[in-house]
């Protein structure tokens, strides 16, 4: 559907470096990553609204290079959803209609059947200024889908939406996809978004796109030490490979030795990452039943309270965070000053690509 | 206001400072308006003169004139100055605003030079017989040069205001470039092409120098105060000078009264 060639462009202090994607017919691809990443610049450079310097977009198989904005059947919603703050919602719905030469009575009928879709019908003849944030999006969408469009841009929809109206409007766009075949391209900030409505996630940094795969792949399985930094894991260490022993191989970090599946060669140094949720702590190290499972001993230095989760940070030689869950301990929580040892399976220690 | 009466010695102090213009503006309209509203018909004498009558009316329909070419000629720039980011854009910005820094003699004189009629400008006009030189279009392209930062800044900035996205959205629903500029834009900048327009008027109706130069007649009622101030001496120019500031005190209130009106659309929140 649509195909990203080594597309590259700069603009200002934001630029798109080598960008190669393709997105399939009907596909939900969620483009993540930090703020000022280049994630919005992508959207627009896939509207026809700003021109790459080198690489090309292929829409439907065809160069789209030469195709301006208004022929390219591509509705982008952004963040601000935009409305035109000098028309009423259904003059707002209507907007890219009119522009279709379709009959006065057909936009009529149209706009009200968009109206009654997203559930505004009393927002008829109100102005923007006059809506909550929820009704804009819900009137941008209506706005963006009234030209059905092959394709949405959507640039965080949901970002300034309480989080009832948010996971409200993410039913509502899931449902508009499935009932007309939209591809959509959505860039967000939020971990729970791209669980929630994406196919495939794409992780751009840095203006390249450094990961692409289900959310679980981004999040719980970064391959580079920036997209471990992104996803949030806890533990990013570098080493040494020391030894291997069949499809285990023995890390020298900062003199503790770290064991993990890998057949990284003796000698090479790698950088690992673990998640702070598949870290345990125990009081003593006697409690260690599996030999096999990697530990770190330290004093805990500090007590970080989550939602649902505490972070615990263990300093020594190694410092190790751990995430455990508020309520799953029987057991009360460490205090800043005692001695704790971090537990972890090989298998949760994750080999991450390049260097730092 | 009720809560707001306190007294602060610092807004106090910047209150006693800032009154020193408004004085000056207040006795300097007393010293206009005293002595000819106490000779009410010696006033309608003056006011009734074909002379006086005319120049006024020169005066209002050229920097009508010359505002209706500044709208139409510079919209256009303005918009390009507010959403392009070409290397070229920051010397034509300068250049926009030469007028602005120049003595209005020297204003005067470059577009006498350029429009008299054996001028670069001029001798292609008058072989088509429109003439400059002490014509209405002279007073009109005067105007015009000295007016146009006005005008161009104050759009230019309306423009500015307008979130691209707005018109990035409506390209994307299928309109031109043109189309977006036209419908959403525009009308979205109405208090600034009026605003715009305003103080360009304003400042054309009040030029001299670099009208005289091109243009000493017709006569527009800066020249004609002028003359008179020279050779009838001040009763006579005090009396064109009144009605003047009468005729300009009720523009102003009109175009006060039709940007509240503009400002007042639905769509803006109190």
């Amino acid at each position: 559907m649509i195909v990203l060639e080594h597309l590259s462009l700069v603009l200002g202090e934001f630029s798109l470096h080598d960008v190669d994607l393709h997105i399939s017919k009907g596909e939900y691809l969620v483009i993540v990553g930090p703020s000022g990443a280049g994630k919005t610049v992508l959207l627009e450079t896939i509207a026809g609204l700003r021109f790459p310097y080198r690489g090309r977009i292929l829409i439907g198989g065809t160069d789209a290079s030469s195709i301006p904005p208004e022929d390219r059947r591509i509705a982008i919603v952004y963040q601000d959803y935009s409305l035109f703050p000098h028309m009423t919602a259904s003059d707002n719905i209507a907007f890219g209609l009119k522009l279709r030469r379709i009959a006065e009575p057909e936009i009529r009928q149209r706009v009200r059947s968009l109206l009654t879709e997203f559930n505004i019908v009393h927002l008829i003849d109100h102005y923007p200024s006059s809506m909550s944030g929820g009704e804009q999006q819900r009137v941008a969408l209506a706005r963006a889908l009234a030209v059905k469009p092959d394709i949405l841009l959507l640039d965080e929809p949901f970002a300034a939406l309480d989080p009832r109206t948010r996971e409200e409007c993410m039913r509502m766009i899931l449902a508009v996809k499935k009932s007309q075949d939209l591809t959509i391209i959505q860039v967000s900030h939020s971990r729970e978004e791209a669980y929630g409505v994406s196919d495939r996630v794409a992780l751009i940094i840095d203006g390249c796109v450094v990961q692409t795969g289900s959310a679980d792949d981004i999040f719980r399985n970064p391959r580079s030490p920036a997209a471990a930094h992104y996803a949030g894991i806890d533990n990013i260490f570098r080493g040494t490979v020391i030894r291997c022993e069949g499809t285990f191989s023995v890390l020298d970090v900062d003199g503790h030795q770290i064991t993990l599946e890998s057949n990284a060669p003796v000698g090479s140094s790698v950088t690992i990452g673990i998640a702070g949720d598949l870290v345990s702590l125990v009081e003593e190290p006697r409690v260690i039943v599996d030999t096999a499972l990697n530990a770190v001993s330290g004093t805990v230095t500090d007590i970080l309270p989550m939602e649902h989760s505490v972070k615990i940070r263990i300093g020594g030689v190694l410092p190790v965070t751990a995430v455990v869950e508020r309520n799953a301990g029987l057991t009360p929580l460490p205090a800043p000053g005692e001695q704790r040892v971090a537990l972890f399976r090989p298998r949760d220690v994750h080999l991450l690509e390049g260097g730092e | 206001m009720a809560d707001n009466t306190r007294y602060d010695p610092c807004l106090t102090a910047f209150w006693l400072s800032g009154s020193m213009v408004i004085v000056i503006t207040v006795l300097a309209l007393l010293s206009i308006a005293v002595p000819e509203l106490s000779d009410l018909s010696h006033l309608a004498s003056v006011a009734t003169e074909s002379g006086v009558i005319e120049a006024i009316l020169i005066t209002m329909a050229a920097a009508l004139v010359a505002v209706l070419f500044l709208v139409i000629f510079c919209t256009p720039l303005a918009y390009v100055l507010a959403r392009t980011t070409s290397r070229w854009k920051g010397i034509v910005e300068n250049l926009v605003d030469i007028p602005l820094v120049l003595p209005h003699t020297v204003a005067g004189l470059m577009v006498y030079l350029l429009f008299m009629s054996r001028g670069p400008l001029g001798a292609p006009f008058k072989s088509v017989g429109i003439v400059f030189e002490d014509a209405f279009f002279g007073i009109v392209v005067a105007m015009m040069f000295v007016s146009s930062p006005y005008y161009i800044n104050a759009v230019r900035e309306g423009f500015e205001k307008v979130p691209v996205h707005l018109e990035n959205v409506a390209r994307t629903l299928g309109a031109t470039r043109f189309y977006a500029f036209r419908s959403i834009t525009l009308p979205l900048s109405t208090r600034h092409l009026l605003s715009g327009s305003f103080l360009a008027w304003g400042r054309a109706v009040g030029e001299f120098a670099a009208v005289v130069m091109i243009a000493y007649f017709p006569m527009v009622v800066s020249t004609l105060i002028y003359q008179r101030f020279t050779t009838g001496g001040l009763a006579e120019s005090r009396s064109v000078a009144f009605i003047m500031i009468i005729i300009c005190i009720v523009v102003f209130i009109g175009f006060r009264w039709i940007t509240r009106a503009a400002g007042g659309q639905k769509h803006d929140r109190a």
